[in-house]
């Protein structure tokens, strides 16, 4: 054949291959897949309290407020984020008209009502209620002693206002979290407790529920009439699966395209898929949990002499693959209140010695430590650290129902967590987990006053700045001044995605695909479809 | 012979209700809240409170149970604390995924174990018999969830012949089967074996033998025919295993079985889907058993039912 | 059985074991494997439990033979330490087993009536439990440890041992010298210990040495999911569930304590195939196979 004639031919023929796989790759669906754990709950966000329910819920039934994925507050189903009253006890929102859920019907005030009577009905078993009882009328409803929610009055279709019963700063971040997502009053009332079940989950969000088995994936659609704008996706697929080993191994296999990535599991991954790990800070702390009542415990010169142990530095760098910032004290970095002026806590295992030995005590002493299989990895390194300055360490691994009612019961001598705020503010890291009430609930046992007073204070105070001053005294006072507990690291999370999704943030823990985008042509050469 | 059935039945029951009342004692003494566990992390101690009075969990323990035990009998097994839907809706859906593992392996562990096993008793003593025999000890020593892993990561992830996990892809249990079947296959070869021996030095098969019969005829009509009983006891007593010893494998190749299930559960302390699952596996178990009965009667008459009720 | 035939038994049963060369094999296995966890302490260099975190999952060396873990423990060391617990696993829960199944198989078989009525029915219901889930769900009552896993593996396996001890009680009861023994006023629990404890104790070693191995992987799956050993305790099965996490980059890890397992389970496994074919009176001289 003529040489030429074979190259024109090749040409025109690579030409039209181009064409037609660009013209096919229009028609191509973008669909999305990811793997997590199975929360064993409805879709509810009311009912479930679970990051995992969420990073789905939150698709399909959105909040009127929310932190994007820059952490910061957008009205979502509001035309602006609500005006305060002077005294700080009155918010009045204004809805966007035309806003839609996908069963047809119009939001109107009377749905965002329903949603907070449903919340606090006894009924529902909300687990999150003490995220909304500032409103007025709330408590009696929780009694049952209401139906109506006073504190809720409704001025029209689209314009509504909440009374509180006391000033509480952060009223607009909670209302900002996914347990005042809002549902529409006809299809939950008609629902009624298969409400997040199956594919009984109606909201105004950018997908709706197309498939979900309650076990094994559940799969979104795109919502066409979506009041937010074009939906990116056609599809995303939510895969369970709750073996993490697996669930990497199925990355790997190209069965999802995104996945979390735990801090034991990323030398490996950086090694076999260098451009596909990324980071995110949630603005969390991981710390070590101690029991004020223990008898060893209750002396500082043991709290002290246990942060002196550790060296948070080497434990990153090894045993987290350097995935984590040391800490300098309680309050994560990216909480205002945080004193970026604290160094990392000192490394000092002889002045650990000489303070155990000051105090009295000569003997190796025997601490218990109970924690979810999660955490078995950090604390037997802290076992480690412990053992060389005196301190034995006795680890059970226990689940997590155990865990969690044994820590009720304040049986819990030392323990270790990530515990995150659900949204940059010293409120959220601190009062659910170490007010006085909260952490004699939680085996922590922390009583003191002037603390209590600190977040008390920062509840009722409006004023960003002056906020943020009381959390740095209170977190001082915890971190540096009490031992309280033992913040080791911010952590720094990770999770693995295909080089084929595009413009997937993660600020915190639940997994948001509001603004990811797939390639759909590189998509289908790995999913062959 | 109706008879038999009766008292086999009411002896079922019998076993059946000790079953489920150690399984609540148990469930019951196990640390952990279901409360507490439902309501997640922030909740209070009042939500808790409330919670639990709703739930019933206040009553006396003994109440709780029969209330229970008064469903079952009416054909209510409940509903399931954490997804609120009935006990029997999730146990036949995780069943579902279940049984075709088990029928999977099960063909896994006849093929392999009768053909080793008659490989082996026919070359008895030579080459081929040590080495099949070695091959099933190894099969009977391997940790199942240790091979699952390897089949996994080689099948699976290398090789790219089979789907490594879930249960919607094609062929998605064979990686399953073959880590659970293998296991069985090589008990099923070494009684096989023994069996087939056994009944090979019979005198009337010599006389066939003798007799000059094509060998293969005779192998496949009188050996085979009569190795077969032990075969099928294994396969009986191993269902009920193979049913619920699925579970690390399931969650190995997270398949929503019913291993699986009820692992979950458990962790959730979702007592009545736990309680019902069980008694539904102690039902297909005692079921099976029976069936496995009636199999002995039909290949081979001389064994009498009423003669071994256990 | 008299004296002197038990011995000609017992010196019989000897013979076919020593000339049985697979059973000889597993006994040396096993001998080595229990002399490895007997002088743990004296053979390996390391403390199985001194982490190293700068030394972390390092591949093997001449000064890591198996490698390091994930926090810079010796894994040969662990491994030696790991077999201490799976053979006192498969060995205690066995024992305990053994007991449980002997005491009530022979009041079953030897009282009869009511008696075996109650036990027969205890058999069933052992027998019909899902065994790995019930042992789950033991160990997340009684807690983490070791004395906690002999007692839920023991607890729950005395059912087959039991079904046996009861089947050759029955037929035993009905021989001459046993009833010749009862018209002379011995006592049932003379009986039980001093004619039928001897007759069964063929049948005890062989159903022992058989449930080890099952014991063995038992405790495998239960560290596995975590509710075996506490930690930092060594335990092939906890290893295993450890290792899975590095298995792409770093495999050797989990199959060291893997292949243990499948040696020792299949050495116990030959072991008691051996023994049974040597106690079986019918295999005696003269028997074939």
């Amino acid at each position: 054949m003529n040489k030429k004639l074979a190259l024109a031919l090749s040409l025109v023929l690579t030409i039209a291959l181009l064409l037609s796989s660009a013209a096919v790759a229009e028609d191509l669906p973008k669909v999305l897949y990811f793997g997590q754990a199975y929360a064993g709950t409805a879709l509810d966000m009311q009912i479930s309290t679970n990051s995992g329910t969420a990073s789905i819920a939150d698709l399909v039934t959105e909040s009127l407020i929310r932190f994007d994925d820059n952490n910061e507050l957008q009205p979502i189903l509001l035309t602006k984020l609500p005006d305060v009253s002077e005294d700080g006890l009155v918010y009045s929102f204004e809805l966007k008209e035309g806003v839609y859920f996908t069963d047809g019907t119009e939001l109107h005030s009377s749905d965002v009502k329903f949603t907070l009577e449903r919340l606090f009905n006894p009924d529902t078993h909300a687990g999150s209620t003490s995220f909304f009882t500032m409103i007025e009328g709330s408590t009696a409803i929780l009694k049952g002693e209401a139906t109506e929610l006073s504190g809720f009055e409704t001025v029209d279709d689209y314009h509504f206002n909440i009374t509180l019963e006391f000033p509480f700063a952060p009223f607009v971040k909670n209302m900002a979290t996914s347990y005042a997502d809002i549902f529409p009053e006809k299809a939950t009332t008609e629902a009624g407790k298969q409400w997040g079940l199956s594919t009984n989950l109606i909201g105004t969000g950018p997908y709706k529920v197309k498939e979900n088995d309650d076990s094994t994936e559940v799969v979104l659609i795109k919502n066409e009439n979506y009041h937010g704008g074009e939906v990116l996706l056609d599809e995303i697929h939510f895969i369970y699966y709750d073996n993490a080993d697996t669930k990497l191994l199925a990355y790997e296999n190209g069965d999802i395209d995104v996945s979390d990535l735990p801090a034991s599991q990323l030398l490996q991954y950086q090694s076999l898929y260098p451009d596909e790990v990324h980071p995110y800070n949630p603005p969390g702390t991981y710390f070590v949990h101690l029991n004020l009542k223990n008898e060893y415990l209750a002396d500082i010169n043991v709290r002290k002499a246990i942060s002196l142990a550790i060296n948070r530095e080497e434990l990153i760098d090894t045993i987290l693959n350097g995935s984590g910032i040391p800490a300098t004290s309680f309050l994560n970095y990216k909480i205002p209140g945080h004193d970026d002026s604290l160094g990392v806590y000192e490394y000092d295992p002889d002045q650990a010695r000489q303070l155990l030995a000051d105090a009295g005590y000569t003997e190796p002493i025997t601490l218990n430590a109970e924690v979810r299989e999660g955490d078995a990895l950090t604390i037997t390194a802290v076992q480690g650290y412990l053992q060389e300055v005196g301190i034995n360490l006795n680890i059970s691994i226990v689940d997590s129902a155990t865990w969690t009612s044994d820590r009720s019961a304040g049986n819990i001598e030392v323990t270790s967590l990530s515990w995150n705020a659900l949204f940059p503010d010293g409120d959220s890291q601190f009062y659910t987990y170490f007010y006085s009430t909260a952490a004699a609930g939680r085996s922590v046992f922390y009583a003191s006053e002037e603390f209590d007073q600190l977040l008390d204070n920062g509840r009722l105070n409006t004023n960003e700045d002056e906020r943020a001053e009381l959390y740095r005294q209170a977190d001082y006072l915890f971190s540096r001044e009490d031992y309280v507990a033992i913040p080791l690291y911010y952590p720094q999370n990770n999770y693995l995605a295909k080089p084929h999704v595009i413009g997937f943030e993660l600020p915190n823990l639940i997994f948001h695909f509001w603004n990811t985008d797939v390639d759909a042509a590189a998509s289908a050469a790995v999913h062959g479809n | 012979m109706w008879r038999y059935i009766g008292k086999r039945t009411l002896l079922a029951l019998g076993i059946m209700l000790c079953i489920s009342l150690i399984t609540f004692i148990i469930l019951n003494v196990i640390p952990g809240d279901v409360a507490a566990m439902m309501l997640g992390d922030f909740a209070t101690a009042d939500n808790i409170a409330q919670l639990r009075e709703n739930m019933g969990l206040n009553r006396p323990l003994p109440v709780q149970y029969f209330s229970w035990l008064g469903g079952i009998v009416r054909g209510d097994f409940g509903t399931s604390y954490f997804q609120n839907r009935p006990v029997l809706e999730l146990i036949h859906i995780s069943f579902s995924y279940t049984v075709v593992i088990a029928v999977s392996a099960y063909v896994v562990a006849v093929v392999l174990g009768l053909s080793f096993g008659i490989l082996a008793a026919t070359h008895r003593g030579g080459v081929v018999d040590r080495l099949v025999m070695h091959l099933s000890v190894f099969g009977i020593s391997a940790p199942s969830f240790w091979v699952a892993i390897l089949l996994q990561l080689y099948f699976g992830l290398q090789l790219k012949w089979f789907p490594i996990s879930g249960a919607k892809a094609a062929g998605w249990f064979v990686l399953p089967a073959f880590a659970l079947g293998t296991r069985y296959a090589a008990s099923i070869s070494r009684i096989t074996r023994t069996s087939m021996l056994e009944v090979m030095g019979q005198d009337y098969i010599r006389t066939c033998y003798a007799k000059g019969l094509n060998r293969l005829r005779v192998t496949i009509v009188h050996v085979f025919r009569n190795a077969l009983i032990p075969v099928i006891t294994i396969l009986g007593n191993d269902f009920g295993a193979l049913l619920t010893g699925s579970m690390i494998t399931e969650k190995i190749f997270n398949i929503p079985g019913v291993g699986k299930m009820l692992i979950d559960a458990i962790n959730r302390r979702d007592i009545p889907l736990v309680q019902g699952g069980v008694i539904y596996v102690a039902i297909i178990c005692v079921v099976v058993y029976f069936t496995v009965d009636i199999l002995y009667a039909v290949i081979n008459p001389n064994i009498r039912l009423t003669k071994d009720v256990n | 059985m008299s004296a002197e035939k038990k011995k000609s038994y017992y010196s019989e049963s000897f013979r076919l074991f020593r000339k049985n060369r697979v059973a000889m094999v597993s006994v040396i296995v096993l001998l080595l494997l229990s002399a490895l966890a007997l002088l743990a302490p004296v053979i390996c260099r390391y403390d199985p439990n001194l982490q190293s975190l700068r030394d972390r999952l390092q591949t093997p060396s001449a000064e890591h033979w198996f490698g390091t873990d994930e926090v810079g423990r010796d894994i040969f060391t662990r491994c030696i330490y790991g077999c201490r617990i799976s053979l006192s696993v498969g060995i205690v829960s066995q024992l305990i087993a053994s007991v449980i199944g002997y005491l009530l198989g022979v009041s079953a078989g030897y009282f009869g009536g009511k008696v075996d009525d109650v036990i027969s029915f205890l058999i069933q219901v052992f027998s019909s439990f899902p065994f790995l889930l019930f042992a789950m769900a033991l160990m997340n009552v009684l807690g983490p440890g070791l004395l906690n896993l002999y007692l839920s593996l023991g607890i729950l396996s005395w059912a087959g041992t039991a079904r046996l001890i009861r089947g050759t009680v029955m037929q035993l009861k009905n021989q001459e010298y046993i009833q010749a023994c009862k018209t002379d006023g011995g006592g049932n629990l003379r009986i039980i210990l001093k004619h039928l404890l001897p007759n069964c104790v063929p049948m005890l070693i062989v159903s022992i040495t058989l449930g080890i191995p099952s014991a063995i992987l038992s405790e495998a799956s239960l560290s596995y999911l975590g509710l075996g050993v506490q930690i930092p305790t060594a335990s092939w099965g906890s290893m295993i569930s450890e290792s899975q996490t590095y298995i792409r980059t770093h495999t050797y890890y989990s199959l060291f304590p893997g292949l243990l397992i499948i040696i020792t389970v299949m050495a116990f496994n030959m072991l008691g195939d051996g023994l049974r074919d040597a106690l079986d009176p019918k295999l005696h001289s003269g028997g074939s196979l």
